[in-house]
């Protein structure tokens, strides 16, 4: 059983086309980012998954149950979103009692358990109304942890969190997945998400583009290599001598991209230097999040 | 299940505001001040009927017939009560919508309750909050009543028109008759929470419907007995808690119809029946 299954998901809301037949799968114990700007989806992905929004055509599974019927879940799918939903009058712990109140099972994780995750114990008898916007994500995300959940969802958490917060979050996102549990956020900062997702779902127009593991998504199975060297004739002719290196790309201002596959990077400069090539430049390409779905958008934007 | 728990989380936290309690002092505070007014204002009265006999040459009265403490204690739990009404429609009204505002629905229904159980449990919420209310305007009206008169039959001229037990009996069934049309309020409130969009629409939907029937019931004759709100104390009091006003006075014609109490009961617990499934139904349609 997949934590989260969607399939052929569509909504529309009047002429504006939110959702356009997504469909996507979050297993048990990824960090499972649904990355794109904002407007693209997401929220509407997520708000028809948690049972929200009635999707006007497509299926979603959530734990085994149909997302109309989130209930029967029983409390161990929890949502964060966006806005804090906090009881502004309450202290912080009677906030967390009136969650628990409602979530109604008994055993998990108790009221203070929850705040020492998230490092709010101290704010425990403090308004809710009176903590900072990264207490009260903190306080969202405590609520959240009661009980017994296996799939955490959070919308947008990092939005309108500086950068100490916004570092936190991830640290905590961490120790939340280490603890065995499936995390499902949806973020348009990509550069921060990039440093936690495990898979990610790129969202582009309502639509997934790509669903892959993170490490597939930026093409790290491959090993692209940067080169910078000199002269550009003699360089060409020792790249294409060398046996078993992948598609190499000429590039301009003496500057190669390719694949080296199998090979080991100090053969190959040794081989050029050998060759008399002044080598000024040898280095792995490191793709971004941010460049993948830079070129994502691009590949998208041709084809239609 | 689910209604109990929604319910459990909605009354702890309602007892854990301030308000909930500063409103439960309010309304004890009007009822009492109700008949502490009504208590001025005899002895104005009085002073002024002395004042004129004296003017007048005559000798001044040297008793004056008391009204016993009855009729006060049911003018101040009317005060009481209307406020009440009041209250209640509002914190109904305001109940749903503003957490849909907020997005405490959207965690509630994410975390194991049904939308269906969203609306039941705050309807039984109702449930303690009427009757707290009911005890509070009581308490108080009964405390300042008991302080300024004394409770007993009402007398004229030294003949008993109306026995302290029959008064008792006729008390407490205008007193069951103005529950279940508190609880058809509150249904009401939560029909409107159900519906609108934001908080302080619901509230002034809730208010301008409810006045509006109010100020203008009398246009329909008896026909407006057929609407819920009719039965409820208000400022054009139409209530069974009106017509006890008369009899604690000892009014000949004041009476508590047999046929309108039964009205009463069922008219209001039809529609609350009625508003409390229309708010399933709208709630389990509406984006969260």
């Amino acid at each position: 059983m997949h934590a989260l299954e969607i399939n052929s998901l569509s909504k529309r809301f009047g002429r504006v086309h939110a959702v356009r037949d997504v469909s996507l799968v979050v297993e048990h114990g990824q960090i499972y980012g649904l990355l794109g700007p904002n407007g693209s989806g997401k929220t509407t992905t997520l708000a028809c998954a948690l049972g929200l929004l009635r999707p006007d055509s497509g299926t979603v599974r959530i734990l085994g149950e149909a997302g109309a019927r989130i209930a029967r879940t029983k409390g161990r799918v929890a949502a964060v979103f966006d806005r804090a939903t906090l009881v502004p009058r309450l202290s912080v712990l009677r906030n967390l009692n009136y969650a628990r109140s409602l979530l109604g099972h008994k055993g998990g994780r108790s009221a203070t358990d929850c705040l020492r995750m998230v490092g709010l114990e101290e704010h425990r008898r403090q308004r809710a109304d009176r903590l900072s916007l990264g207490q009260s994500r903190r306080l969202s995300i405590a609520r959240a942890l009661l009980g017994k959940p296996e799939l955490l969802v959070f919308d947008e958490p990092l939005s309108g969190l500086d950068t100490l917060g916004v570092l936190e979050m991830l640290e905590l996102f961490k120790d939340l997945h280490a603890q065995g549990l499936t995390l499902l956020l949806s973020s348009h900062r990509l550069h921060e998400m990039e440093r936690i997702v495990t898979h990610a779902g790129v969202v582009q127009g309502g639509k997934v583009l790509r669903s892959e593991p993170l490490s597939q998504l930026l093409g790290l199975s491959k090993k692209p290599y940067r080169l910078r060297a000199e002269p550009q004739a003699l360089v060409s002719q020792t790249l294409e001598a060398v046996p078993g290196l992948g598609v190499s790309l000429h590039g301009t201002d003496g500057q190669w991209e390719f694949d080296l596959g199998a090979l080991n990077p100090s053969d190959l400069v040794q081989a050029l230097v050998q060759a008399g090539c002044a080598v000024s430049e040898f280095a792995p390409k490191v793709e971004s999040l941010q460049s993948v779905f830079e070129s994502l958008l691009k590949n998208e934007g041709a084809r239609s | 299940m689910g209604s109990w728990r929604v319910f459990r989380a909605e009354w702890e936290r309602l007892l854990f505001r301030k308000t909930t309690w500063a409103c439960a002092l309010l309304l004890s505070a009007l009822a009492g001040g109700r008949v502490f007014a009504g208590y001025l204002s005899e002895r104005a009265s009085r002073a002024r009927t002395i004042q004129e006999r004296l003017m007048s040459g005559a000798d001044a009265p040297g008793d004056f017939e008391t009204i016993g403490a009855y009729a006060p204690l049911v003018d101040g739990l009317s005060a009481g009560l209307t406020l009440a009404t009041l209250l209640l429609l509002m914190i109904a009204a305001r109940s749903l919508a503003a957490d849909r505002e907020s997005g405490l629905l959207r965690l509630a229904s994410t975390r194991s309750c049904s939308r269906s159980a969203l609306v039941l449990g705050r309807i039984l919420t109702g449930v303690p909050l009427v009757l707290g209310a009911f005890a509070s305007c009581f308490a108080g009206a009964w405390l300042v009543a008991g302080f300024y008169y004394e409770y007993g039959p009402v007398l004229e001229d030294g003949y008993e028109l109306a026995s302290e037990e029959y008064l008792l009996e006729q008390l407490s069934l205008a007193a069951w008759a103005s529950l279940p049309a508190l609880l058809s309020i509150w249904s009401f409130g939560i029909l409107i929470s159900s519906v609108a969009k934001t908080a302080a629409g619901a509230l002034c939907t809730a208010l301008a419907i409810f006045l509006g029937f109010d100020l203008f019931k009398e246009v329909l004759g008896a026909s407006h007995y057929w609407v819920f709100a009719s039965f409820a104390p208000s400022i054009v009091d139409t209530s069974a808690m009106s017509e006890m006003g008369g009899i604690a006075r000892g009014h000949s014609d004041a009476i508590l119809e047999v046929g309108l109490l039964r009205m009463n009961y069922i008219v209001t617990g039809a529609e609350a029946f009625l508003f409390v499934i229309l708010a399933c139904l709208f709630m389990n349609r509406k984006a969260l």
